[in-house]
C-alpha cells in the first residue's frame, strides 16, 4: 500500500514540475502567502493609516499605487487584503471540504436510503445558483469575516459531496476493503484509513480550484456590501469604495482587481497542473 | 421518451418546494426585526405591532411557513412587499423581462462567439491563435464579473465614449452589460468546446471520414461537432444559471432595474417576501433550463434515458 501511494505522488510531482504554468502559479501563491504572513513587516503603511494631505493621489514614489479617498496607501491595503482573501479562501474551502466530504463519504459508503436522502438534499441546494445562495446566506448571517467564510463555504458543499461519493463508490467494492472488513475494522476506520487516502487526488484538485472560486465569491459579496465591511481592506470592498471615483481616479479601480485576478489565475494554473499531474488520463 | 419527460417534470416539484422551505427558513431565523426596519426608528410600539399582525409575523414558524407555501402553491400569491406594500408577484413580473433579456442575450452572445472560438482553437491546436485565445479565456475565467464591468465602463464609456454606462433600454445601453455578463461564460464555453472537439477530432471515425476523402469542413461540422456537442450543451445550460445569479452583480454595476437589483435592494431593507420571490423565480428558471437540456439530450442520444 505505502509503496504504491508513494510512487503515485512522486510521479505526480515529476509531472507537475514539467508544467511551467503550474510552477508559475505555485510561485505566485508562495509569494502571496509570504506577503500575507509578513504584512506587518512588508507594508509601507498601516491599512487604516490616513493622510489627509494625500487624498486620492495617483501612484508616486511615496505611495507606489497611490492613495484612496481617505489618504490611505493602496499598496498597504492590498498587502493586508491578501490576508483576508487567503483566509476566506482557505477556511471556506475547509468548511465545504469537511462537510461535503463527510456527506459524500457517508452517502457513498452506506448507499441505499441514506445515500438517496443525502444526495437529494444536495440536489435541492444545487437548484439555487451558487452565487445567489451565497448572497442570501451572507445577508442572513450579517456582515463579518467569519460569516462570509461560512456563506461561501456552504455553497460548494454539494460539489465536494458528489466528488467524494463518486470516489468512494469506485473504491468500496475493491478487495482490500473487503479484507479490512473481514479483519473486523469499523466503518469509521474503513472510511478514514482505507478509503480516504485513495480519494485524495480528486479532492486536492477540486480544493485548489475551489479556493479560487471562494476568493471570487468573497470579493463579489464584499463588492455588493455584504461581506467584509470597511475599514478592513478586502479587495472586493476596495473596488466597491473606488466606484464613485472611476472617472477621476481609475487607478483605484484597477489595482485591487489586478490583485484578485492574479491570485485567481495562479490558483487556476496550479489547479489545472495538479489535475493533469494527478490524473493524466483525464483530458481537459 | 414522454414518460421520461413527465417523470423529470414531476421530480421538479419537490425540489422547488424544498427550495421555498429552505429560503423561508434561512430568512425566518435571520436576526433583526423586519417591522422595525420597514417602519424606521421613530415609530410607536402600536404601529410595529399592527405591522407584525398584518403580515402575520407573530405566528409560530410552522404556521407562517405553511401559510406561505399554501398561498404560493394554490393562489400563486407570494405575499406583499414590506416596504412597497405591493404584491411580490407583480413586482417580479415588472422586473423579470429585463433580467431574462439580459441573461438570454448573454447566453446567445457567449455561445455564438465561444463555440466558434473553441472550434478554431481545436483545429489549429498549438498555433499562435490557439495560444492567444487560450490566454484570453484564462483571463476571462479569472476576472471577477464586477471588475470586468468596471473595466468595460472605464474603456468604452469613460475613455472612448462609445457606450453609456447605465441602463438597459436601447441597443447601445445593452452592449456593455451583455459583454460583462457573458465574459466568463464565453471563456468557459470556448475552453470546453476546444477540449471536447480535440477529443473527438482524434477519434478513429474522424480518421475514417478523412481517409475516405471527405472535405475537412464537412468532417469538422458534420462528423465532429455533433458528437462534441453534449458536454458543450451541459456547460451552456449550467452557464444560464450562473448568468441568472451573475445578473445580480451586473445589474448593480449598470443600474439596471431587473430582478437582481430588486433583490439587492430588498436585502438592504430586509424585505423578506421580495428576497423569497426573487430566489424562487431564479431557481425555477434555472431548473427549467436544466430540465429542457436534459430532455433535449434524451432526444438526441437515446442511450441516456434508458438508465
Amino acid at each position: 500500500m505505502a509503496i504504491k501511494s508513494n510512487s503515485l505522488w512522486k510521479l505526480a510531482f515529476i509531472r507537475l514540475r514539467r508544467n511551467y504554468l503550474a510552477i508559475l502559479g505555485f510561485i505566485v501563491l508562495f509569494i502571496l502567502v509570504f506577503v500575507a504572513i509578513f504584512a506587518d513587516q512588508i507594508s509601507p503603511y498601516g491599512y487604516e493609516q490616513q493622510d489627509y494631505m494625500m487624498i486620492r493621489q495617483g501612484p508616486s514614489a511615496k505611495h507606489l499605487l497611490g492613495t484612496d479617498e481617505f489618504g490611505r496607501d493602496v499598496l498597504s491595503r492590498l498587502i493586508y487584503g491578501s490576508r483576508i482573501s487567503l483566509q476566506v479562501g482557505l477556511v471556506a474551502v475547509a468548511i465545504s471540504l469537511f462537510a461535503g466530504g463527510a456527506i459524500g463519504a457517508i452517502a457513498g459508503y452506506f448507499g441505499g436510503r441514506i445515500d438517496n436522502i443525502l444526495m437529494r438534499i444536495m440536489d435541492i441546494q444545487l437548484a439555487i445558483p451558487t452565487i445567489l445562495l451565497a448572497i442570501v446566506i451572507s445577508a442572513a448571517l450579517g456582515p463579518g469575516l467569519f460569516n462570509l467564510m461560512v456563506a461561501v463555504g456552504i455553497t460548494s458543499i454539494p460539489r465536494f459531496a458528489r466528488l467524494m461519493r463518486a470516489s468512494v463508490l469506485s473504491i468500496k467494492g475493491m478487495e482490500f476493503i473487503e479484507a479490512a472488513r473481514a479483519m473486523g475494522a469499523s466503518h469509521t476506520r474503513i472510511i478514514l484509513i482505507y478509503i480516504l487516502p485513495n480519494c485524495m487526488a480528486p479532492l486536492i484538485v477540486q480544493s485548489t480550484l475551489s479556493v479560487a472560486n471562494a476568493i471570487l465569491f468573497a470579493a463579489t459579496l464584499s463588492f455588493l456590501g455584504l461581506g467584509v465591511q470597511p475599514p478592513f481592506p478586502e479587495w472586493g470592498g476596495m473596488l466597491s469604495a473606488a466606484r464613485p471615483y472611476l472617472r477621476t481616479n481609475a487607478y483605484l479601480s484597477i489595482f485591487p482587481g489586478l490583485a484578485i485576478m492574479i491570485t485567481i489565475l495562479a490558483l487556476n494554473f496550479l489547479g489545472d497542473g495538479l489535475r493533469d499531474a494527478l490524473d493524466p488520463k483525464q483530458k481537459r | 421518451m414522454l414518460r421520461y419527460a413527465i417523470r423529470r417534470i414531476l421530480l421538479l416539484i419537490p425540489v422547488i418546494l424544498s427550495v421555498m422551505v429552505i429560503i423561508f427558513t434561512i430568512l425566518y431565523f435571520t436576526p433583526g426585526d423586519p417591522a422595525r426596519i420597514a417602519l424606521g426608528q421613530e415609530v410607536t410600539q402600536e404601529a410595529i405591532e399592527a405591522f407584525r399582525a398584518s403580515y402575520g409575523l407573530d405566528d409560530p414558524y410552522l404556521v407562517q411557513l405553511g401559510r406561505y407555501l399554501y398561498r404560493a402553491v394554490f393562489h400563486l400569491d407570494l405575499g406583499n412587499s414590506y416596504i412597497m406594500k405591493s404584491a411580490v408577484s407583480s413586482e417580479l413580473a415588472n422586473r423579470i423581462p429585463t433580467t431574462m433579456k439580459l441573461a438570454f442575450w448573454s447566453v446567445v452572445f457567449s455561445t455564438v462567439v465561444g463555440i466558434p472560438m473553441g472550434i478554431i482553437c481545436a483545429i489549429r491546436q498549438y498555433s499562435i491563435l490557439d495560444s492567444f485565445v487560450t490566454l484570453l479565456t484564462l483571463l476571462g475565467v479569472s476576472m471577477p464579473t464586477f471588475w470586468m464591468g468596471l473595466l468595460f465602463i472605464l474603456a468604452f464609456s469613460v475613455h472612448l465614449g462609445w457606450f453609456p454606462s447605465m441602463g438597459f433600454d436601447t441597443v447601445s445601453e445593452m452592449v456593455l452589460p451583455i459583454l460583462t455578463l457573458s465574459g466568463s461564460s464565453l471563456a468557459i464555453i470556448a475552453r470546453i468546446t476546444r477540449s471536447s472537439m480535440l477529443e473527438v477530432i482524434h477519434s478513429d471515425y474522424i480518421r475514417t471520414a478523412r481517409a475516405k476523402g471527405q472535405k475537412e469542413s464537412v468532417v469538422i461540422m458534420k462528423h465532429a461537432l455533433p458528437n462534441a456537442m453534449i458536454p458543450i450543451m451541459t456547460i451552456i445550460s449550467m452557464q444560464f444559471g450562473m448568468l441568472l445569479g451573475g445578473s445580480i452583480v451586473t445589474e448593480a454595476i449598470f443600474s439596471i432595474s431587473g430582478v437582481g437589483r430588486l433583490m439587492l435592494e430588498a436585502i438592504n431593507t430586509r424585505d423578506y417576501p421580495i428576497i423569497q420571490g426573487g430566489v424562487l423565480f431564479i431557481s425555477i428558471a434555472f431548473s427549467l433550463i436544466n430540465l429542457t437540456v436534459d430532455i433535449l439530450y434524451a432526444c438526441i442520444d437515446h442511450r441516456i434515458h434508458m438508465k
